[in-house]
């Protein structure tokens, strides 16, 4: 009589799954592009942005201007159609969990600026079902436009509603198109990228270097000689909406 | 019988139905389009080839998508903007210098009936280029 195959389920699953592994050749498994950073590339660890907003000049916008103008934000007519990657709130709408109902006379006027704070723990990362949106190494959280399929789980999922969707074609909104930088598509989502396209040619953020007053700082968060956590130490910072455990990292001095 | 008669009827209609693309484009040219005019010009081709950073016309008629696709990752998800080939050659990557004569993807896309790149509804296209 033959004897009955003495194999545990474990060891049957385990068997197959590496021959299954042993008929995918290695090269499908591990593909990324020979490829090398621009020569002037800037580099960190941990890239964070403070925002002296005692020092925007009332009613200024030369941050937003500046920053759509470079990335092709449109203007869009309906305003529930808005794309925006930098834009102003008040300090209740920036900071509602630091409010109380007898606020400081000059907090009450000054219009902060608003953008993607690039969070440590990022809730759009996390619910994206294509990893069109993720974080790289250096902690910027990135786009990927040709990976994005317009779910919106993203939009729903960012406290700061740092995000936009395209309903409509932006081209036709776009005032003069900077020619070296692409527009976006109907369907997808958009957002600040930190300048990563400025970054990796060397050249800081569109809105660090506009700014007339010299308000908002760029560096490296792990490097205790850099602009931004000379600044950290230096003032008293807020970021927003802390007690959702996002860990932003772009600072508020009020 | 008069039922056969319009079985008969019924199949030759359908046959003609059936064949009528086959029919109607008899003795005529499999391609509606002219061939692309970069085919015509060697140094054209080789300079393709040498800016998506490929062997040859044939290399890149076989990879330029994969390789697109690479350039992709390697920017967006790696920050590295520059592209080094096979053979140790270093090449910026850009779909404007690649495509600086946008014309000759649509017609080789037109040539083999396959549809047209859609890069230019992002990417801004190269100045004189016929990219729509």
């Amino acid at each position: 009589m033959k004897k009955p195959l003495n194999i545990s389920r474990r060891t049957l699953i385990k068997a197959t799954g590496a021959a299954a592994l042993g008929i995918i050749p290695a090269g499908t498994l591990l593909v990324r592009a020979a490829g090398k950073p621009h020569p002037k590339a800037l580099q960190a660890k941990s890239w964070a942005m403070v925002i002296n907003a005692k020092l925007c000049p009332p009613g200024c916008r030369i941050c937003q201007e500046a920053c759509h103008k470079a990335h092709n934000v449109p203007n869009m007519p309906d305003p529930k159609q808005d794309v925006k990657w930098i834009w102003q709130e008040s300090y209740n709408a920036a900071f509602p969990y630091e409010t109380h109902p007898y606020p400081d006379q000059a907090n009450e006027k000054r219009a902060y600026p608003i953008l993607c704070n690039h969070c440590e723990n990022p809730s759009c990362v996390r619910v994206c079902p294509t990893q069109a949106t993720f974080q790289r190494p250096d902690g910027v959280v990135m786009m990927d436009y040709h990976r994005c399929i317009g779910c919106r789980f993203c939009m729903a999922a960012c406290p700061y509603g740092a995000r936009s969707f395209n309903f409509k074609d932006p081209r036709p909104h776009i005032p003069s198109v900077n020619q070296a930088y692409p527009t976006r598509t109907p369907g997808v989502v958009e957002k600040c990228n930190f300048c990563d396209e400025r970054l990796a040619v060397g050249q800081m953020p569109v809105c660090v270097e506009a700014c007339p007053t010299k308000a908002i700082l760029f560096g490296d968060l792990s490097d205790p000689a850099s602009s931004v956590r000379q600044a950290l130490a230096a003032n008293v910072t807020l970021q927003r909406k802390t007690k959702l455990g996002t860990r932003p990292k772009v600072f508020y001095i009020v | 019988m008069n039922k056969n008669r319009l079985v008969a009827l019924g199949l030759i209609l359908f046959v003609l139905l059936f064949t009528f693309p086959v029919l109607m484009n008899l003795g005529k040219s499999v391609t509606k389009t002219q061939p692309p005019s970069l085919l015509q010009d060697q140094t054209a081709m080789q300079e393709l080839a040498d800016k998506l950073g490929v062997k040859n016309i044939d290399e890149f008629r076989e990879r330029h998508k994969q390789v697109l696709a690479e350039w992709k990752d390697s920017v967006v998800r790696d920050g590295k903007r520059i592209y080094v080939t096979k053979d140790g050659r270093e090449i910026p990557i850009s779909l404007q210098n690649l495509a600086s004569q946008p014309q000759y993807c649509n017609e080789c896309h037109d040539y083999v009936g396959i549809e047209k790149p859609n890069c230019w509804t992002c990417h801004v296209e190269p100045k004189g280029g016929a990219g729509k």
